[in-house]
């Protein structure tokens, strides 16, 4: 309603100049649509901090650290979700194997009774909720070797989503 | 002077929201109509976050399916042949690469270069964006051990669809059936394409008890290229036991989409008496 109200303002504005500029008056019709764009954003790193040479650790969809992505769009509209996955996260020539993922999605911001899915190269359908918002969790495992080098190890979670 | 409409994508009025600490582009609209006349079209992006984001725009051809629980998703040929509708190969973005500023605009041109003699009818590709942006913030690790994050990439796939000539498009339904699912009344119907044009459009289901009061209702749009069998939910939670009748109706009305854009046709219509254990 906001955008709105400053679309009207901006083409009022620009309506007065072009009145101004002429020597007789004249009416014109304006109309302006605003339509919902879509967005998509990664919201939050998926975030394992600190782990341990031969120590599995996990980090649950509804952890703090999960890794979180935004989506707003047409209010119930389908959406496919399709995630591209590392193996291996890297430190320099080093690898770090990760797996396990975990997902899961949500139409408001809690994991609180979201809907668990398994992020794959494979679609999973969804859809924006009655307001147009949808939030998606990822969570997975690493599994360092007992002699894991020490160092900073990184990697790259992409969604695709898909509109209809 | 007869100014008759601007269109606006919203993405043009969001230059005052707050930076986020987020990384990804908005993009309008969400879907992009080319006719043979023009032959272009534009998308604009808008970056809302706090670095640059770097955006690649590219085409491919696939078509919206329902799977065996009535799910829409893509149908991507494993090779693109001649008999196929597809406009991917003949769609030009300009930019194709760029970087988009923090809080700033881009618009990108879409062109089409379609070959000579293309026949009379109605193409189709999906624009895809990719943005990768700086790395969302982690934890800072312990030098001397191991520390891990993982960033997030998103990518954003909106259809494209070319007109020439006359095309025109309707639906036919057929197999309309509801089961109750957990709390929910599943409702499937096949819906098969008519004409030459996709039925782009939305579906909307009533539910009355035997006063004819509304007790419950649906609402999705729904792109229908070829054929298709959606599953829809209406909640059925609190509904007593009994008889009613489900009303499943298909327009070509679509809320997120310039009217002028969409091929009209009648509302297609089928009805079913439900009985609730």
């Amino acid at each position: 309603m906001r955008t709105l109200t400053r679309v009207s303002a901006t083409v009022a504005a620009l309506l007065s100049l072009a009145t101004a500029a002429q020597a007789q008056s004249a009416n014109i019709n304006a109309t302006a649509v605003v339509y919902q764009a879509m967005t998509v954003t990664g919201a939050r790193a998926l975030d394992f901090g600190n782990v341990f040479p031969g120590v599995a650790k996990s980090i649950a969809v509804a952890a703090a650290t999960s890794g979180r992505f935004d989506l707003t769009g047409q209010a119930s509209a389908n959406v496919n979700l399709t995630f591209t996955l590392p193996t291996n996260l890297t430190s320099g020539a080093n690898n770090l194997p990760i797996g396990t993922w975990t997902g899961c999605t949500n139409a408001t911001n809690t994991t609180t009774g979201c809907t668990t899915f398994t992020p794959s190269g494979s679609a999973t359908a969804s859809a924006f909720s009655g307001t147009g918002n949808l939030f998606v969790w990822v969570g997975g495992t690493v599994t360092p070797a007992a002699n894991q080098a020490a160092g900073t190890y990184n990697g790259t979670v992409t969604l695709t989503a898909a509109y209809f | 002077m007869t100014l008759r409409r601007f269109f606006l994508p919203v993405v043009a009025l969001l230059a005052g929201t707050q930076v986020l600490a987020a990384q990804g582009v908005v993009v309008a609209p969400h879907a992009v109509y080319l006719d043979h006349r023009t032959r272009s079209a534009a998308i604009t992006l808008y970056n809302p976050g706090a670095e640059p984001v770097e955006v690649s725009i590219s085409a491919f051809y696939a078509y919206p399916v329902t799977d065996s629980l009535g799910q829409f998703t893509l149908e991507t040929p494993d090779s693109v042949t001649a008999g196929m509708p597809s406009a991917a190969a003949w769609i030009r973005a300009f930019p194709r690469i760029m970087t988009v500023p923090p809080l700033a605009r881009q618009t990108v041109r879409l062109l089409a270069q379609p070959p000579a003699g293309l026949p009379d009818g109605e193409y189709w590709s999906l624009v895809l964006i990719a943005a990768k942006g700086g790395s969302l913030p982690v934890s800072a690790g312990d030098t001397a051990g191991i520390s891990v994050g993982l960033t997030l990439e998103v990518r954003t796939i909106i259809p494209l669809t070319y007109r020439k000539g006359a095309v025109v498009t309707g639906l036919a339904l057929s197999g309309l059936h509801a089961t109750p699912a957990g709390d929910s009344l599943a409702i499937r119907v096949h819906a098969e394409r008519q004409g030459s044009a996709a039925y782009i459009g939305t579906a909307r289901g009533a539910l009355r008890d035997a006063a004819g009061k509304v007790v419950g209702s649906f609402s999705e749009p729904v792109a229908i290229y070829y054929q298709a069998e959606p599953t829809f939910a209406i909640a059925r939670q609190g509904l007593p036991a009994g008889r009613y009748q489900l009303t499943v109706e298909f327009t070509n009305e679509r809320t997120d989409l310039m009217p002028e854009q969409l091929l009209k046709g009648p509302p297609v219509r089928d009805s079913l008496e439900v009985t609730l254990p």
